[in-house]
């Protein structure tokens, strides 16, 4: 069983006020399942999907139709036929979610804020029919590169990549019909994939975070039209970059909240934290621990523009 | 440059139209892309090919965008051949001039035939092991 304390004290600390389960534990000491998701901008879903089942056991992702996890030991899905042509993307299943809920229509402008590596923004191009623009932030050089060599393999040709701090799309008022602020966290919920994230945890990086997550947001529901929808997700677990980030937008905003109807198994939100009290609103977030799905930590908020 | 990729297209692999936009950059490397209604200054496109004095050469993103669109010049491969070309090795073949390789329903890039095989033009950050399966 992994030592939280033996390796990060202070996270261990502040863990156990989250989720001190046994389970907890278990699965985030648990590697993580390999999942993949079926690029249709390169080959329709059938032709793909027959493809890759001649080779793998192929177990659906409940909440996203393109996904699979792969039940066969698979080594280096980089060197696989699929991965090099762009047939497939390599995914954890939880990060599939926010594209789902932002459910982006052909032909319309949506904003991915922090967009790389792109494994959503390749989603939302895939559902989108590559028509209509996004527009594919991210503030770090080296994490553009990226970015575009995704783009490139997955064939997208919608979209612009663009190099600011997201909070700069503030003064692009009303102008986007949908927008995913997928923010930069403390990763927690990676934890499973790689324990440099729970060495490299600190409690003042989460207030840091909150903070920039929270200037993020209010950029983002200004840039985004009335009638539009806002997807804000991390893969941390913590309340002070989740539903504290939400409650601010509540509270500073007329945004609205919906309910996320999918078949994912989750825990319930914070109304309370740290001696902060939320709008009873944020219920309707989706809260994923690793045991509930047994996938990485994830939390999502659909938000509509009144 | 852009009406010489348009010609080569045509003239090729028998495309009269295309549905997305082109550009040509620095050594004739032409990239793909749709408009946006937002003014904005940053990257755009993907790389599809490179305008050689010999013609138009698709690469393996191009292939997927002018494969399904061509009437002529495309070349079907089996799953052996498939995994020889992607690992980066020519493969035997009577044809001739630029061809684009097709495997099942997906297109896998572009090569060119002098006769007795088609010449591999798969770069090294896109091919799969020589032991990989199809």
């Amino acid at each position: 069983m992994i030592d939280f304390r033996g390796i990060n004290p202070e996270f261990a600390e502040r863990y156990k006020l989250i989720d001190d389960s046994r389970e907890f534990c278990e699965y985030m000491n648990k590697p993580l399942r390999p999942s993949i998701r079926v690029n249709t901008l390169k080959g329709k879903y059938e032709d793909i999907t027959n493809l890759l089942s001649e080779k793998y056991e192929l177990q659906p992702v409940p909440w996203c139709k393109e996904g699979f996890f792969l039940e066969t030991e698979v080594e280096g899905i980089g060197n696989t036929i699929e991965h090099q042509l762009g047939l497939i993307f390599s995914q954890e299943a939880s990060s599939m979610i926010p594209p789902v809920v932002l459910n982006p229509e052909p032909g319309t402008l949506v904003l991915d804020m922090a967009a790389a590596p792109g494994a959503k923004t390749t989603q939302i191009a895939q559902y989108m029919e590559n028509e209509g623009c996004i527009i594919a932030n991210d503030v770090k050089i080296s994490r553009i590169n990226i970015l575009i060599s995704n783009l490139q393999r997955c064939g997208v040709l919608i979209a612009r990549v663009t190099m600011k701090d997201g909070r700069t799309f503030k003064k692009y008022e009303n102008r986007f019909d949908a927008v995913l602020l997928d923010a930069p966290c403390s990763n927690t919920g990676m934890i499973r994939k790689n324990y440099k994230y729970l060495k490299l945890w600190r409690l003042r990086d989460v207030y840091a975070l909150s903070k920039l997550q929270k200037g993020l947001i209010m950029a983002a529901y200004s840039a985004l039209k009335p009638g539009g929808i806002l997807v804000y997700s991390t893969c941390s677990l913590d309340p002070a970059e989740n539903e504290e980030v939400v409650d601010h937008l509540l509270a500073n905003t007329n945004a609205e909240l919906e309910e996320i109807s999918l078949p994912v198994e989750r825990h319930k939100p914070f109304t309370s934290f740290d001696g902060k009290e939320f709008n009873s609103e944020v219920k309707k977030c989706l809260r994923i621990h690793p045991q509930d799905n047994d996938t990485e930590g994830f939390f999502v908020a659909k938000i509509v523009k009144v | 440059m852009k009406a010489k990729v348009l010609e080569c297209l045509k003239k090729h692999f028998g495309i009269e139209k295309i549905n997305f936009e082109i550009e040509v950059k620095g050594k004739g490397r032409v990239y793909a892309f749709k408009s946006c209604e937002l003014e904005i200054e940053g990257h755009r496109g993907i790389y599809i090919g490179t305008l050689e004095k010999d013609g138009f050469r698709p690469s393996i993103d191009g292939s997927f965008l002018i494969g399904p669109l061509a009437k002529k010049n495309v070349v079907e491969v089996g799953d052996e051949d498939a995994v020889r070309w992607m690992s980066g090795s020519n493969i035997p073949s009577h044809v001739t001039g630029y061809v684009i390789l097709k495997w099942r329903d997906f297109f896998i890039g572009c090569g060119r035939g002098n006769g007795r095989t088609i010449r591999n033009f798969v770069p090294k950050d896109r091919r799969i092991s020589v032991t990989a399966k199809y």
